[in-house]
């Protein structure tokens, strides 16, 4: 039931995130879900697996690509990286959300 | 160039990365990330066991996120899953072969029947003529003159009018009849009819008064005739003993529209004359306005005018024939038609076959529906642990009616192969065994092919999809039971077919009784042994001064007895008749005949006197239709009419408002003759006078014959003589009568194979279901009769009930069948009662055999077996 709750939040939020932690630099999944709890001060934490379907929705929109490379431990890992369509379209989701969160604080705090 | 090889290399090995197997690549990454965890974990001090344990709570359950990743895959490349899909189902269809054959036999069937219905419908309505861009030519309903046609072509600009009729007639000394195409000289360069050698008809070749003895040949007759030697052209032909040099061969097929015959040859217009006989109609044809009819086409000048030039035809027609006074308005129609007679009576006939082959489609769907309920219970419980592994549901349903695809593709391409089969042997036996011959070209295009595809797509889909989706309900945890629940809709779907097969049933028993009641019918004359002459005589323009002295010589050889050996008698015409004592007018055929005529055909006086020699055209003999009509439950005797005569087929009103004729008093009444007419459809009324005839009819035996044809022979060398049996014509109805009642049967007893198929398919079904039941019954005791009473209640109760729907159904629909039955009621008991039996015997046998092994149930080995 907790899954589901959390799902239903981030499911638009959670490919902001993901774009926006992939800009910096190409990281792998497990790389992804800890940049993610670490600039949230852990207040989103996320069933790590539900990052795989969006990583695989964004794959399948061009917004990502992906290839196996060698991790900072020498480990086998599947790198992420943003394409320029996915940098565009961090740019449309992050204006979106911008537009969204300043009216979410109007409100909350005028009302 | 190492450098360009070492990318090459690369790129491959990319490629292959990416071919490599996804499920096995995700699991992959999914475990290396876990294990990644797993190592932080212990370096934080968890146990092993410890680690990955919160490893896993952290990533959350692995199988959904797996499912879940692949269907985002799967959105990606759904192509890639229906071809899995595919692969699956036919790999399932292959194992359950007994379902497979009969799913597939029993679709094909009722595609099959569709499919050829429409490709023959297809053929002789919705394709064009079979001209080159058909698009833009427009034939129309109203003739007109041939004076008023080369007025109407020279006074329009926006479309190329031709003109055609056609008149029978002989080519050199063949007996066999040929239809003559009579063109305008534009035909074939307006038309663009394809030829294979020469040239078309010119336009300076049909010019009235002077027309240019050419023709073009069919292509069958230059290949009976001339063995397809290009040296036809140039040759000679004799038509109706008129030399015609040939100059051009159409292309096989070649017609100007489709028609059951092919024009043999083309000659011009203005021919007309020299190929017909010499009467004064056909001497004024050409010339005289008050003569009807040719029959016009043409081509657009521009493509989609056709309502424009239809407005300034029906000006200009109404401006050169004021007094026809538009009775319909001069419409120029497109060219997916076929001729009049057709449309009349094909529509109904289109409808009716229409509606049974619908009925059979719709049994084959509701067979095939029973046939997937079944193997949906089968696999119900493969399918319910598929679903508590965490296949969604969406997903099984899509692979479910993927499944069906390899169905469905047998079916069509089963059904189109029988349709162009079909369409092929239609088209032999037609064109007289040769499919180049007919002038429909009746095989299958892409408008067949677009019909077969969704009809098998939508019955396909509408058999799979109740059982898929019942199916693939959860069942496990939701509190129902896992069993599926008594075949109801089997059982309803059962009495649908019943239903059906039973009106189908009714529907053939019913034309059967009206053909057998029908040949049975007396035709009101004796027409055995009774021939007709055929005289060719060189010269076609005297033959009618030159046949009475033929027709002499006849009578001379044979000598005057009772009754008669020998009877002239001229051209049917129909006439409209007045009864001067009253009535409305009515239409009447009239003849003028020899006074042996009703005598050698034995028809039966009923009232007065036969024809007598002397009488004149004054005297005339009715039938008892005629009789009733003009004077109903009033002695004809002595009564008086008046007539007048259309020519040439078609009425001219101009014509029918002249003058009538002297009156004509009735000396007799005769029983009706249906010769020539369906047996059993309503007679004309018909009279008789006495006067020259133009047919020359014996009733011969060998010698009697030879002595005829010697004797015309001497009177006239140049003349040949033939003879042909009177009763052919009369089969020709019967024939298509018989085909008629051969297709309701044939599709009737496919609809009730079917059925019986499904009744046997739920009683095994049932007596499967009950074995244990049935076991512990006999063990217990129960007697043959409580266990068939057990049998009946499930697979007899459908059948029951489907056959009262289905008889209640015929009784409904019986009447649309009226137009067919014209000798029996449309609730004719007898034809009930067959059908009747037909259906229980056939329901007997599908209940038997079921019952009996159920009987068979030895009590314990079916409880060894629990």
């Amino acid at each position: 039931v907790k899954d589901e709750s959390t799902a239903g939040v981030l499911q638009g939020t959670l490919d902001l995130l993901i774009l926006r932690v992939l800009k910096r630099e190409p990281l792998h999944g497990w790389g992804i879900a800890d940049r993610i709890k670490a600039h949230s001060q852990q207040a989103l934490s996320i069933g790590e697996g539900s990052l795989y379907p969006a990583l695989y929705r964004l794959e399948r929109r061009g917004w990502i690509a992906s290839s196996w490379g060698q991790s900072d431990n020498n480990r086998r890992a599947k790198f992420y990286r943003l394409t320029a369509a996915g940098r565009k379209r961090l740019d449309v989701e992050r204006a979106c959300w911008d537009r969204m969160a300043a009216a979410i604080a109007g409100v909350l705090r005028h009302a | 160039m190492h450098d360009r090889m070492t990318r090459l290399l690369a790129w491959t090995r990319s490629r292959v990365r990416w071919r490599r197997d996804p499920d096995a690549d995700l699991a992959e990454e999914i475990r290396l990330h876990l294990e990644a965890r797993i190592r932080a974990f212990v370096a934080q001090g968890l146990t092993a066991d410890q680690a990955r344990a919160a490893a896993h709570r952290q990533f959350g359950p692995v199988e959904p996120v797996k499912e879940a990743c692949r269907d985002e895959r799967r959105r990606a490349a759904w192509i890639g899953t229906v071809w899995q899909d595919l692969r699956y189902g036919i790999r399932g269809l292959a194992r359950d072969r007994a379902f497979t054959i009969a799913a597939v036999v029993t679709l094909s069937l009722g595609l099959a029947l569709v499919t050829s219905f429409f490709t023959v419908f297809n053929g002789l309505l919705l394709k064009p003529w079979p001209l080159p861009n058909p698009g833009t030519l427009v034939t129309t309903k109203s003739a007109v003159p041939a004076a008023t046609y080369r007025q109407m072509r020279d006074q329009t600009k926006s479309v190329d009018l031709v003109a055609m009729t056609s008149c029978g007639g002989f080519i050199e000394d063949d007996f066999k009849g040929a239809s003559f195409r009579c063109v305008s000289g534009n035909y074939f360069e307006v038309l663009g009819v394809p030829l294979i050698h020469g040239r078309g008809l010119r336009p300076d070749e049909d010019v009235v008064g002077a027309p240019a003895r050419v023709t073009v040949i069919g292509y069958s007759l230059w290949r009976e005739r001339f063995a397809r030697s290009p040296e036809a052209i140039g040759r000679t032909i004799r038509l109706n003993q008129v030399p015609f040099q040939i100059v051009g061969v159409a292309a096989p097929g070649a017609t100007d529209r489709p028609e059951k015959n092919l024009p043999t040859l083309w000659v011009p217009l203005a021919a007309y004359p020299l190929v017909t006989s010499d009467t004064e109609f056909n001497r004024g044809f050409l010339t005289n306005p008050e003569y009807c009819c040719v029959r016009l086409a043409g081509r657009l000048a521009h493509a989609g005018s056709r309502r424009a030039v239809s407005a300034e035809l029906t000006t200009l027609y109404e401006r050169l024939l004021p007094e026809v006074k538009a009775r319909r308005p001069f419409a120029l129609t497109g060219t997916r038609q076929i001729e009049q007679p057709w449309e009349k009576s094909g529509a109904a006939i289109t409808g009716v076959v229409f509606a049974a082959v619908v009925l059979v489609l719709t049994i084959a769907c509701a067979n095939t529906a029973n046939l997937q309920w079944a193997r949906g219970a089968r696999r119900q419980q493969e399918l319910q642990i598929r679903l508590s592994l965490g296949a969604n549901r969406s997903r099984l349903l899509r692979q479910l009616l993927t499944e069906g695809l390899p169905l469905a593709a047998t079916a069509m391409g089963a059904s189109l192969t029988a349709a162009s089969l079909l369409a092929s042997a239609l088209a032999r036996w037609l064109g007289d065994g040769r499919a180049d011959d007919l002038g429909v070209d009746l095989s299958p295009d892409w408008r067949v092919a677009v019909l077969a595809a969704s009809v098998a797509a939508i019955a396909v889909l509408a058999t799979t999809l109740g059982p898929a989706l019942r199916g693939t309900r959860r069942l496990i945890g939701s509190g129902r039971s896992a069993t599926p629940p008594p075949p109801r809709t089997r059982a309803w779907l059962l009495v649908v077919q019943v239903g059906l097969s039973a009106i189908l049933i009714v529907g053939a028993s019913l034309l059967a009784r009206n053909l057998m009641r029908a040949s049975a019918l007396d035709p009101g004359f004796d027409a055995d042994g009774v021939v007709s002459a055929r005289v060719l005589l060189p010269g076609n323009r005297s033959r009618e001064t030159r046949l009475p002295a033929l027709h002499a010589a006849a009578r001379a050889a044979l000598p005057a007895q009772v009754p008669p050996l020998l009877a002239e008698a001229g051209p049917i015409w129909i006439g409209r008749i007045a009864v001067t004592a009253g009535g409305p007018p009515f239409a009447a055929a009239g003849r003028s005949v020899s006074v042996s005529y009703l005598p050698l055909l034995s028809v039966p006086l009923r009232a007065g006197r036969m024809l007598q020699d002397g009488g004149g055209s004054a005297e005339v003999v009715v039938n008892e239709t005629f009789a009733a009509r003009a004077w109903p439950g009033k002695s004809a005797l002595g009564a008086m009419f008046r007539d007048t005569r259309a020519q040439g087929g078609g009425v001219n009103t101009a014509q029918v408002e002249s003058a009538f004729d002297t009156p004509r008093m009735v000396v007799g009444v005769v029983g009706d003759m249906r010769q020539g007419i369906r047996p059993g459809e309503p007679v004309e009324p018909a009279f008789f006078e006495v006067g020259s005839g133009t047919e020359l009819f014996i009733r011969h035996n060998p010698a009697v014959l030879e002595r005829v044809r010697v004797a015309m022979q001497a009177a006239d060398p140049t003349a040949r003589v033939g003879f042909e049996p009177l009763s052919a014509t009369f089969e020709v109805g019967l024939l298509d009568m018989r085909i008629g009642v051969a297709l309701a049967w044939a599709l009737g007893l496919v609809a009730l194979a079917m059925s019986c198929t499904g009744v046997f398919g739920l009683c095994a079904i049932v007596a499967e279901e009950r074995r244990r039941e049935v076991g512990i019954r006999v063990a217990l005791g129960a007697g043959v009769s409580a266990i068939v009473r057990l049998m009946l209640m499930h697979a007899g109760r459908p059948l029951v009930a489907g056959l009262v729907v289905g008889f209640a159904g015929a009784l409904l629909a019986a009447p649309f069948l009226r137009r067919y039955l014209a000798v029996v009621g449309p609730h004719d008991p007898i034809a009930f009662l067959v059908a009747a039996l037909v259906l229980s015997a056939a329901g007997a046998m599908a209940t038997f055999v079921p019952i009996r092994r159920a009987l068979r149930v030895d009590p314990a080995i079916t409880l060894r077996a629990e």
